[in-house]
């Protein structure tokens, strides 16, 4: 089963700060190590994001970019992920940025990925098709 | 779901084994070979993948949550 990994963990996984740290880390190097972890290019694009803004240099945060992208295999859009993503928001209430939400969850289903590791449950909860995942 | 990868070299003999196998187990060689792939590359490359998360360096970013609104939606 592949898993794919929601920008909220990598965040929290680095971030000391938040209480979910250690849980995200240990959660994310023990889906790494069964090499069932898949991250998106949307992950790093919004982790770089979230870090530039919160005061990292964007020199720092392409260290740790890189650390992310050399351990966990990264997914690309493919032709079907615009469709998927287009059928989707046919039937969908979502508006601004809770589309990149969806978005991401097509992305992973195109690339037949079916499950997410997200501290966002809520906002994925109703995506037909994913299932969230939860540590055994 | 996959991608069609190239020809490899294989010893006759651990394909004619393996080919057995997919005959005995009635799977596709292509599901065995990913199920192979799989393991060799846990065996070989996720405990090192892993331990490169465990060992990221920790950073101080503050305790508010992550959330797309703010990137996406947030000021520049």
């Amino acid at each position: 089963m592949k898993v794919g990994i929601d920008t909220n963990v990598l965040f929290y996984s680095l971030n000391k700060d938040n209480p979910f740290h250690r849980e995200a880390r240990e959660n994310l190097a023990t889906l790494v190590e069964n090499c069932s972890a898949v991250i998106t290019q949307q992950n790093l694009v919004e982790l770089a994001a979230a870090l530039t803004k919160r005061g990292t240099t964007p020199k720092e945060a392409e260290k740790h970019i890189r650390n992310f992208a050399e351990a966990i295999p990264v997914l690309k859009p493919i032709a079907e992920t615009l469709e998927l993503l287009l059928d989707r928001m046919k039937d969908s209430t979502l508006t601004g940025a809770r589309l990149f939400d969806l978005y991401l969850a097509v992305t992973l289903m195109s690339n037949g990925v079916d499950h997410l590791y997200t501290y966002n449950e809520r906002d994925f909860r109703n995506i037909e098709g994913l299932s969230l995942w939860k540590p055994l | 779901m996959g991608t069609v990868v190239k020809s490899v070299r294989v010893k006759e003999e651990i394909w004619e084994n393996f080919r057995r196998l997919s005959k005995e187990e009635n799977r596709p060689l292509a599901q065995l070979l990913n199920e192979a792939l799989e393991k060799y590359l846990i065996e070989k490359g996720g405990k090192k993948a892993a331990e490169k998360i465990r060992r990221l360096p920790e950073l101080s970013l503050g305790n508010e949550p992550f959330s797309r609104e703010e990137i996406y939606e947030g000021r520049y």
